[in-house]
């Protein structure tokens, strides 16, 4: 695909720039495995577990719950480059729905921290406020 | 609902006064926010607005021609806590067609830090991609 005609040019970064080629693949590699909340009192994301296929990742969090934890589940979700020639895995984001709410995980690796910021939105009218949570974690 | 029987995914979703439906509250952060990055290949600038009983964001990116304007897009207002009806961040959700864009953002300092998910649908072989860039308050 000739990109410098793309029908609707949304911004610079969205191309390469001259001379720069796409990668083959993106390198999932670094997102794999157990991430663990850095505040071991959290009320929040207890747990990550990530597991790196050749189809992308899959991804089951674990709730801190009053009486131990709750599994959301497993899922794919997407994963993003930190730049659109890049071949090395920036995070991952994807909602989990549960029906009186949805829960939107970001995820950004930095250095051997995975930051995670999850917005939560109420859509059963018990008038809780929507919020964002912003957690670490560490393997 | 008392706050033990609503339901809960996290303990953090539990409010710990009994929830009053206000709503999260962005006035606060209306206004035009200017990327501190000025050579960005991006978002250069973005203005939170009312809209209706809502709200909505106008971003201006970066293009070869100067920056342009992207569509009006609806703003999800989000709060630091369940118990707080102050806006504390948001996020928003563009789609053009061959990509999509979901925008997230946080307020940390005065600076609103804005992350871009960027998803392609048009079969280019680009690899999804994020961005992270960080935005002032232009003085009125």
């Amino acid at each position: 695909m000739n990109l410098s005609n793309e029908a609707v040019p949304v911004n610079d970064e969205s191309r390469p720039e001259p001379g720069e080629n796409l990668a083959e693949r993106l390198d999932l590699s670094s997102l794999g495995g157990e991430w663990r909340n850095t505040n071991t009192e959290t009320r929040g994301i207890a747990q990550i577990d990530i597991r790196a296929e050749d189809a992308g990742l899959r991804v089951r969090v674990y709730g801190a719950g009053v009486a131990g934890v709750n599994d959301w589940g497993e899922r794919s979700v997407t994963a993003y480059a930190y730049r659109v020639t890049g071949d090395i895995v920036a995070g991952f984001e994807s909602t989990w729905d549960f029906g009186s709410q949805e829960a939107l995980v970001t995820a950004i690796h930095n250095r051997g921290v995975l930051v995670i910021h999850t917005y939560h939105r109420f859509k059963d009218g018990d008038g809780r406020s929507n919020f964002i949570s912003k957690e670490f974690f560490h393997q | 609902m008392t706050p033990a029987e609503l339901p809960s995914i996290k303990r953090d979703d539990q409010p710990r006064v009994p929830a009053d439906g206000r709503g999260v509250d962005l006035t606060h952060l209306l206004g035009t926010w200017i990327n501190t990055y000025r050579a960005t290949r991006s978002i250069v600038c973005f203005t939170l607005r009312q809209n209706g009983s809502g709200y909505a964001i106008s971003a201006q990116v970066s293009g070869a021609d100067g920056a342009r304007s992207l569509d009006l897009a609806e703003v999800r207002p989000f709060s630091a806590n369940v118990d707080s009806a102050k806006a504390d961040g948001f996020s928003a959700q563009y789609d053009f067609g061959c990509l999509e864009m979901l925008l997230t953002a946080y307020c940390a300092k005065g600076l609103i830090v804005v992350s871009q998910y960027t998803r392609f649908k048009d079969g280019s072989g680009r690899p999804d991609y994020f961005n992270r860039e960080f935005f002032f308050k232009e003085e009125a």
